[in-house]
C-alpha cells in the first residue's frame, strides 16, 4: 500500500536534484558528490576514473543504505590547483570520449561483420 | 571535447572486435579499456535498457487449473517485439493519459476454449488437453507482438508453437485482455531484454616454449591431459613440439595444476606457463530474448552510460558555477 513506485528507484522526481556537493571543512581539497537515483554503475566508474589521475589522492564511493536510492562519491585531491569539482568534471569529460569511441567502433565493427557474414 | 581528451591521454581509446554474431547472441571484445568500464556496459545492459511487457492482466473468464495470479505473471515473462517500440512509445508515467493510452501502451488479448477448439478437431484428439501458447495472443497493435521464438532458427527446429503458457481440459475457458508497458530491469526482471549477458577478462598467456620443446613427448602429453580434453592442445598435430590453449575461457580455471605439474617436469623448477587475467581486455558474451535485437542491447547500453554522463556533466557543471 505504502511501497514507493518502482521508478522512484532511477528516476528522479520533479523537485529532486540530480547532485548535490559538500565540500570537506576539516580535509583540505576534498568533498562529497550526492548523486541521485545512481548506483554501482555510475559509482565505480567514476571512482576508477578519477583514480586513474596523479593529481586524486582519494577517490570511493559507497552506496549508503539499500533503501536510499543515491551514490555517495568521496574524491581528494592533492593540491588546490584542482577542486574535487574539476577533477570530477575531467572525470566525467574522459569517460564521454571513451564511450564515444566505444560507441562509434562498435558500430563500425558490427557493420563489418554484417557485411563480412552477409 | 573528444579530441581534446585524446590528446590529453587521459582518457583510454578502446577497440572492439566482434568474434561472433549470431541472430540472437553476440560474443564481441574490447580491448584497452577498464574494469569499471566494462562492467558498467554489462549492468546498465541488465537493468536500465527500455523494453516492453505486459503488466496489467484483466481476467474475464478463467476456467482452467492455473490461478490467475500465475497466469498473469507468466504473460509477464512473455518478450514483447521492439519493433519501433522505443521511437513509438513513451512510459506511462510520462505519458497525459490518467490509466494507459495508445502512446504509452499496448493492448493484447486472448480467447481460448476447449470447446470451440475441439469442434474442428477429429475425434479421436477431442480429448487431448490443449496448449495455449503466446499465438493465441492477438495484438490490437501492429507494432507490437509477442515474440514466440528467440530466433529463425530455433522457429524452424522447435516443435512448439510458442511459449506455452496454460493447458485447457475440456469445459475449459480463458478469456483475459493485458497491457504492455514500457519498463526496464531495474524496475522488474521481465523488462531484462538479454538472457545472458557476461563479461570476462581476456586470458594472458605465454609459454616457455623452449622448455616444453625439450622434454620427453609423453610428457609433453602429459600437460595436456592435465586439463579437460580441447583446453590445450598442440600448435602442429604433426610436429607436436608446441603446446597452445585452445579453450582460452577454461585456461585459467587450470593454470594452478598445470603449474604444479610444469614445476616438477621443468629442471628449473619453473612454470612453463605464465597466464593471469587481463585487466584491460574483456569478451563480452550477450544473448537477447529475440525482444530487442542483439546488437542494439550493447548500443542502447552504451547510449545509456552516455545518458547518465551527460545528466551528471550538466549537475557538477551547475554545482562549479555555484560554488566559484
Amino acid at each position: 500500500m505504502n511501497a514507493p513506485e518502482r521508478h522512484k528507484k532511477y528516476q528522479l522526481d520533479d523537485d529532486e536534484k540530480r547532485m548535490t556537493y559538500k565540500n570537506d571543512e576539516k580535509i583540505p581539497n576534498a568533498g562529497t558528490f550526492t548523486i541521485n537515483k545512481e548506483d554501482h554503475t555510475v559509482g565505480n566508474l567514476l571512482r576508477m576514473q578519477i583514480l586513474r589521475s596523479p593529481d586524486t589522492k582519494f577517490a570511493g564511493y559507497q552506496l549508503p543504505h539499500p533503501l536510499m536510492n543515491e551514490c555517495r562519491v568521496k574524491i581528494q585531491t592533492t593540491s588546490a590547483n584542482l577542486t574535487p569539482i574539476g577533477a570530477f568534471q575531467r572525470a566525467i569529460e574522459d569517460l564521454q570520449s571513451e564511450m564515444d569511441i566505444l560507441d562509434r567502433n562498435f558500430r563500425e565493427q558490427v557493420a563489418k561483420k554484417k557485411a563480412e557474414s552477409g | 571535447m573528444s579530441v581534446y581528451a585524446v590528446a590529453s591521454g587521459r582518457s583510454r581509446v578502446p577497440q572492439v572486435s566482434v568474434r561472433d554474431l549470431e541472430e540472437n547472441t553476440m560474443c564481441f571484445e574490447v580491448r584497452d579499456t577498464d574494469c569499471s568500464t566494462a562492467n558498467s556496459l554489462r549492468r546498465v545492459m541488465v537493468g536500465e535498457v527500455v523494453s516492453m511487457a505486459i503488466d496489467l492482466v484483466t481476467f474475464e473468464e478463467n476456467t482452467s487449473v492455473v490461478n490467475d495470479e500465475i497466469i498473469a505473471h507468466r504473460l509477464g515473462l512473455v518478450p514483447i517485439n521492439d519493433r519501433d517500440i522505443r521511437r513509438r512509445f513513451r512510459h506511462t508515467r510520462d505519458c497525459d493519459c490518467d490509466s494507459h493510452c495508445d502512446f504509452c501502451a499496448a493492448t493484447l488479448k486472448l480467447h481460448v476454449s476447449f470447446d470451440d477448439r475441439a469442434k474442428d478437431l477429429p475425434e479421436h484428439e477431442k480429448n487431448n488437453p490443449l496448449t495455449v501458447t503466446t499465438l493465441d495472443l492477438v495484438s490490437d497493435d501492429p507494432d507490437v507482438a509477442p515474440v514466440h521464438f528467440v530466433s529463425k532458427r530455433e522457429e524452424s527446429t522447435s516443435q512448439e508453437t510458442g511459449i506455452a503458457l496454460v493447458k485447457l481440459a475440456k469445459g475449459q475457458e480463458l478469456k483475459l485482455t493485458c497491457i504492455a508497458k514500457l519498463g526496464c530491469g531495474k524496475e522488474h526482471a521481465k523488462w531484462i531484454p538479454v538472457s545472458k549477458c557476461v563479461f570476462r577478462p581476456v586470458p594472458e598467456v605465454t609459454w616457455d616454449d623452449a622448455a616444453v620443446a625439450e622434454l620427453a613427448p609423453t610428457l609433453r602429453d602429459a600437460i595436456i591431459q592435465v586439463c579437460p580434453a580441447g583446453v590445450l592442445g598442440y600448435a602442429d598435430d604433426r610436429d607436436r613440439s608446441k603446446i597452445e590453449v585452445k579453450d582460452e575461457a577454461a585456461i585459467l580455471d587450470f593454470a594452478d595444476d598445470i603449474h604444479a605439474l610444469t614445476k616438477t617436469l621443468n629442471p628449473t623448477g619453473k612454470s612453463m606457463l605464465f597466464a593471469r587475467p587481463s585487466t584491460t581486455n574483456f569478451i563480452f558474451d550477450v544473448e537477447s530474448l529475440g525482444s530487442i535485437p542483439v546488437d542494439d542491447v550493447v548500443l542502447c547500453g552504451i547510449n545509456e552510460l552516455k545518458r547518465k554522463l551527460t545528466n551528471l556533466q550538466l549537475a557538477v557543471n551547475e554545482i562549479a558555477e555555484t560554488e566559484a
